[in-house]
């Protein structure tokens, strides 16, 4: 699939916001600094603003917000507008609502990466390794982060964890997912038990809307060199720069967002998607 | 909103973008032939139907077990693409039906030759 560029900004920034704020709540509740809460909170909406330059007319977004009964998407949006007067108390001194945006920001992270899980065409992400994935990320980065601005050991000591925790959930994503169950040309054109099967004709010799969004296919040596740069930039460096040296935070956040990015672009390229197969490509 | 989620969403690809607009549009079944009353009986169907040279596209009421197309995917096993995957298309696909078979008239040498190739 190819990656677009806003929404995988949107992931991992907003992704950071989160973890972050609720890191914050976990850690100091209502007596969280006022900087570092705006700054989660200034990452989440930089993250969303990115993802409305993915859609193609924004002016009816607001019907994002209308299927919440059957759509991630949709419960998605709602608990991420609900989070802004809920940190807004938290920044005004409320009582309980440190631990409100903390629930709200986990249940956000949670419907993200369910709008990914949920497609059955993409076998790629059919997995509870993709929550999980979403969920420690964004949590080690906001982590790194919260530990950059506040200078706490406490949260280096919980970046530290977090890093070993989404690094090896990471790990298992990659052995699990490495080859997922994809249906054959056979299968998918209903006739599961004929030999062989070859699509001759396309049907279009010039590209379309779906194989400019679907027909992307990364080369996979350059998946695994990718993969390695996630590992470096997003996990050994900054695990490095965190126990060796002492005002390494800011530029161990740097490069964990840097790796993260990649990781999310390699999430979307790896994906393969069964329209594909309709289209002469496996 | 031009998200492209349903794009996604569907296995078969049925979902496009249309950039001019910025509306994702797929097929509506010529639903405005369909209810047109200015239209004869029989061209109340989709232009496909109509069009298709060796009459292999149907269009019907598949709710309706009475309905030419019901009986149709009855009768000659039609089925809906990638099951597995509980979308439970209402587009039904018929099998490709077996030529019949062309009797030939061989001699025992050609029939011979045949049982050899056909190891």
């Amino acid at each position: 699939m190819k990656p677009a560029l806003s929404i995988v900004f949107f992931t991992v920034l907003s992704g950071a916001g989160l973890g972050m704020l609720s890191l914050l709540a976990m850690a100091y509740g209502s007596a969280a600094a006022r900087t570092a809460v705006l700054a989660g909170i200034g990452l989440v909406t930089l993250g969303l603003l990115s993802s409305v330059l993915h859609l193609a007319n924004p002016k009816n977004a607001w019907r994002s917000f209308m299927r919440f009964r059957t759509s991630w998407l949709s419960r998605e949006a709602v608990f991420a507008v609900l989070l802004y007067p809920s940190v807004l108390a938290w920044l005004l001194g409320v009582p309980g609502a440190a631990y409100a945006a903390m629930l709200l920001a986990w249940v956000i992270l949670f419907c993200t990466a369910m709008i990914y899980a949920s497609l059955k065409p993409i076998r790629e992400w059919r997995s509870p390794l993709v929550p999980l994935n979403f969920f420690l990320l964004g949590h080690y980065s906001g982590a790194l982060l919260a530990f950059a601005l506040t200078q706490d050991p406490a949260l280096r000591m919980a970046a530290l964890v977090l890093l070993l925790m989404a690094g090896a959930a990471k790990v298992a994503y990659y052995r699990v997912m490495e080859a997922p169950e994809r249906p054959t040309l056979q299968a998918a054109l209903g006739m599961p038990s004929a030999a062989r099967m070859k699509l001759l004709d396309a049907g279009h010799t010039h590209g379309t809307y779906l194989t400019d969004e679907f027909a992307f296919r990364l080369a996979r040596s350059r998946a695994e060199q990718l993969r390695i740069v996630v590992a470096v930039a997003g996990f050994l460096l900054p695990l490095l720069l965190l126990l060796t040296l002492e005002d390494a935070a800011p530029l161990a956040a740097l490069l964990c967002l840097a790796g993260l990015l990649v990781e999310r672009w390699l999430f979307f390229a790896e994906a393969r998607h069964t329209v594909n197969l309709y289209q002469k490509r496996s | 909103m031009g998200c492209g989620l349903c794009a996604w969403a569907c296995p078969y690809g049925a979902r496009e973008l249309d950039a001019d607009s910025g509306t994702m549009k797929k097929c509506t079944l010529c639903v405005d032939r369909v209810y047109d009353q200015n239209l004869p009986q029989r061209e109340r169907q989709p232009a496909c139907v109509l069009a298709c040279p060796t009459h292999a596209r149907h269009f019907g009421d598949l709710d309706d077990p009475q309905s030419k197309v019901s009986r149709l995917v009855a009768e000659r096993g039609g089925f809906g693409m990638l099951p597995e995957l509980g979308y439970k298309p209402v587009n039904q696909y018929l099998p490709p039906r077996a030529s019949p078979e062309v009797p030939q008239h061989k001699t025992a040498l050609q029939q011979l030759v045949d049982k050899l190739i056909e190891r």
